[in-house]
């Protein structure tokens, strides 16, 4: 039986979010940025889109395309929040929801269509309900797979609602650009077309063999992909495989060259790292490192330690010692810490009672952060610093190890 | 320079050097091999600036002189040789010849003068060790220490000098914050030397890879070595051979304190049963921490892991024990690192309770004792 798979898209999400919050804004160029002033665009709204205000610009960039642009940093916060009600609405038609990021979700529709009608019916009753309960528009792609209801979901937007026939499908496909799929990006969409392979009709019918000669594995997967066939199932948060790595980073408010600034940054964000682990009761041996200079180029470096940590020092310890060995090129502009090889907290007792006095004093931390929110209580290294307000990472979720505050 | 010198005698000087040069590249030319030929010797030295090993090796000298050249290349080099004299020279440009029967290579090497000095050995005294001695001080206890470990100072050999029945004794400590090896051993009496009159413990905190590489070295052959401890420098010297180590600095945590006292469950277990059962269950425990469960009953210990992905595993060995029952969880590598150490057929496991530290000895040997931290399992 061919299934129905939503993938529903929140329009200009975290613009909307303020444009409902501070009705003022309506009508008006938004962009949503990081808390400080020097990260790049998160989210425009579509007035400020219509200027050509994207993603990812730096806020002088945006400017100068859109002078009258209202810039409002990120309610992190308020954004999860209202993701989670749009989790729960989806959660009303079908249990099988897969929260991409945290404004993008697919459905799997297949089962309840005898309870709520077709896939359209369905994708305009989420759509009523999302505008009645949020005020916010969605655009929603209905396909047999999830690639083609992505794919869909973006053929009309805002509030659109697009439903890709598998009979009509060869033809939609043959001129359609690959970069055009999700999962083929920059790098994947280049070396396709080294191989003369610039549309879906060209990739579908290239031969198997040339694709798995030049990708390996994923040749087989890029032919089908050309072709519209995608087998992935909807896979809801509960059963979504473990996260490989735990990371935080972010943009310094102006740029630095001095170790001393960054490395109070790095423990800040080990910190956030350690916590993040401890919470999900995993303990890494891999800590990395990533600074991004200020010409935006990234170095990464990693550390396999033989114990497994979760103590935001220690993780602090290793990323210093990574960060000592660097010679900074220029001023740096971003520092990430990320913690992997994760495996379920070992519960290795310390042998020193200095070190379980640690424990039993994070252990005490994180319940009054649990109960009083993020940083009530710190380091006094980190006294000083703003309360944390970070970007959310695209791979946010609702539960779980990328649940992070 | 230019040097006649046997392959075995080279292949021995680069062999010995090898875990000494510098991998991480940070200075190029420490990755490389210093010769020195003057009188009827050539010098091999080789440091990553932490570690220093200088051998002198006889040969026929045509012309004094030094080269540098890359350690692991020469050797590559060396070691496919045929058996019979080699001869180095060292040409303009800081090229080094190298010529064997009807082979000839020219590698490129780096101005002499440019590599770090040898270390002199200060005027202090050394003393005579036994080789065995020196050996098992190091082997029982340098698994124990860490390795690459965030806290710099784990990563080395707490080495002290002091006396203990009004003789000279060394005691080796190493641990990584999860388990701990003490050892003790008095010195021969009557052996010459020593810069420990008595009065004061003398301590030194040598690295890991300094004690491993001395123990290298002992294994090589049965002279007798000399060891001394400088304000900053561990000595090693056996007739011409020299190894230098930088000593570590930092306070070295108190291990004394986390020696239980009070472990009065004694359980008596046959060695190889325990390693066998240990490297067996750990089979299916969770692939990178190695945590087993043990539960000690009258007469039995019963292993087991369980991986929600895998399966579970058990198995059940005999033991002396006739106390009440614990269980508890271990590192399994842990165990089997410490049972390795351990000499004889027999091991003693003395526990307080499940969450404190175990301790495990040698049956008839007082002097050498390991710890380990159970887990929550």
């Amino acid at each position: 039986m061919p299934r129905t798979i939503l993938h529903i898209d929140m329009d200009a999400f975290f613009a909307s979010v303020e444009q409902r919050v501070h009705p003022e804004l309506s009508g008006r160029p938004v962009a949503v940025c990081g808390a400080n002033a020097r990260t790049v665009v998160l989210t425009a709204s579509y007035e400020a889109r219509a200027f050509g205000v994207k993603t990812g610009m730096t806020l002088p960039e945006a400017r100068a395309l859109c002078p009258g642009l209202i810039v409002v940093p990120g309610d992190h916060d308020r954004y999860i929040d209202v993701s989670r009600r749009l989790v729960e609405i989806y959660q009303d038609y079908t249990p099988t929801v897969e929260v991409f990021s945290v404004d993008e979700a697919f459905l799997d529709v297949t089962a309840s269509r005898t309870l709520f009608g077709d896939g359209e019916s369905i994708a305009a009753a989420i759509k009523h309900r999302v505008r009645r309960e949020t005020g916010l528009t969605a655009s929603v792609g209905i396909g047999p797979n999830k690639l083609l209801a992505k794919l869909a979901s973006g053929l009309k937007k805002p509030d659109g609602l697009v439903r890709i026939e598998l009979e009509n499908l060869p033809i939609f496909l043959e001129n359609l650009p690959v970069k055009a799929l999700c999962g083929i990006g920059p790098n994947l969409g280049r070396a396709l077309a080294e191989m003369g392979i610039r549309t879906c009709g060209e990739l579908g019918r290239a031969p198997l063999e040339r694709l798995t000669g030049r990708f390996g594995i994923i040749g087989r997967s890029l032919k089908a992909m050309g072709q519209g066939q995608d087998d992935r199932p909807v896979v809801p948060a509960e059963e979504e495989p473990e996260a490989k790595s735990i990371g935080h980073g972010m943009t310094l408010a102006r740029d630095s060259s001095r170790p001393e600034e960054i490395e109070q940054h790095l423990l800040h964000l080990s910190e956030m790292v350690g916590r993040r682990a401890r919470r999900n009761r995993l303990a890494g041996n891999v800590v990395t490192l990533t600074l991004r200079y200020a010409d935006f180029q990234t170095f990464t470096r990693q550390r396999r330690i033989k114990t497994f940590l979760n103590d935001g020092i220690e993780i602090h310890l290793e990323a210093r010692r990574i960060f000592r060995a660097v010679r900074l090129q220029q001023a740096v502009r971003l520092v990430g810490v990320s913690l992997s090889g994760l495996s379920r907290d070992a519960g290795q007792i310390p042998l020193f009672e200095a070190d379980r006095k640690r424990r039993r004093l994070i252990a005490a931390m994180d319940g009054i952060n649990d109960r009083h929110g993020g940083w009530t209580v710190r380091w006094g290294t980190l006294l000083t610093r703003d309360p944390h307000k970070t970007v959310i990472s695209p791979a946010w979720r609702p539960k779980g190890v990328r649940d992070y505050d | 320079m230019k040097v006649k010198i046997l392959r075995g005698e080279l292949l021995t000087g680069f062999q010995r050097i090898q875990g000494v040069v510098d991998k991480r590249n940070t200075m190029p030319i420490l990755s490389n091999i210093l010769l020195e030929a003057k009188a009827d010797q050539v010098v091999l030295f080789a440091t990553d600036l932490e570690i220093g090993i200088r051998g002198t090796y006889t040969a026929e000298v045509l012309k004094p002189g030094g080269a540098t050249v890359s350690a692991r290349k020469l050797y590559e080099i060396i070691r496919e040789l045929p058996e019979g004299p080699v001869t180095i020279t060292s040409e303009d440009n800081h090229h080094v010849r190298i010529e064997a029967g009807q082979s000839e290579f020219k590698v490129l090497g780096l101005p002499p003068q440019e590599f770090p000095a040898m270390p002199t050995v200060e005027s202090e005294p050394l003393m005579s060790i036994d080789r065995k001695i020196l050996s098992e001080l190091i082997r029982k206890t340098v698994f124990a220490a860490g390795d690459n470990n965030a806290r710099y100072i784990l990563n080395g050999i707490l080495i002290t000098l002091f006396m203990k029945d009004r003789k000279r004794a060394l005691r080796f400590v190493g641990t990584d914050g999860h388990r701990l090896a003490v050892i003790e051993r008095p010195l021969e009496d009557g052996k010459k030397g020593g810069s420990l009159q008595a009065q004061t413990d003398q301590t030194a905190i040598v690295p890991k890879k300094a004690a491993l590489e001395i123990k290298r070295l002992l294994e090589e052959n049965d002279q007798e070595p000399e060891i001394g401890i400088s304000k900053n420098q561990l000595i090693f010297r056996r007739g011409s051979l020299l190894l230098l180590a930088r000593l570590m600095e930092g306070g070295y945590p108190n291990y004394q304190q986390v020696i239980p006292k009070e472990n009065d469950k004694r359980a008596v277990v046959k060695k190889t049963d325990l390693e066998g059962a240990l490297r067996r269950v750990s089979i299916l425990s969770r692939e990178k921490t190695s945590a087993i469960k043990l539960v000690l009953e009258q007469g039995a210990i019963t292993l087991s892991a369980s991986n929600p992905d895998l399966g579970e595993a058990r198995e059940t060995i005999a033991v002396e024990y006739d106390q009440e029952a614990i269980t508890t969880g271990f590192n399994a590598r842990y165990l089997l690192d410490i049972l390795a150490a351990v000499d004889g057929e027999t091991a003693v496991l003395e526990f307080k309770d499940a969450l404190s530290p175990c301790l495990i000895r040698q049956p008839g040997d007082p002097d050498y004792l390991c710890v380990i931290m159970p887990m929550r399992v």
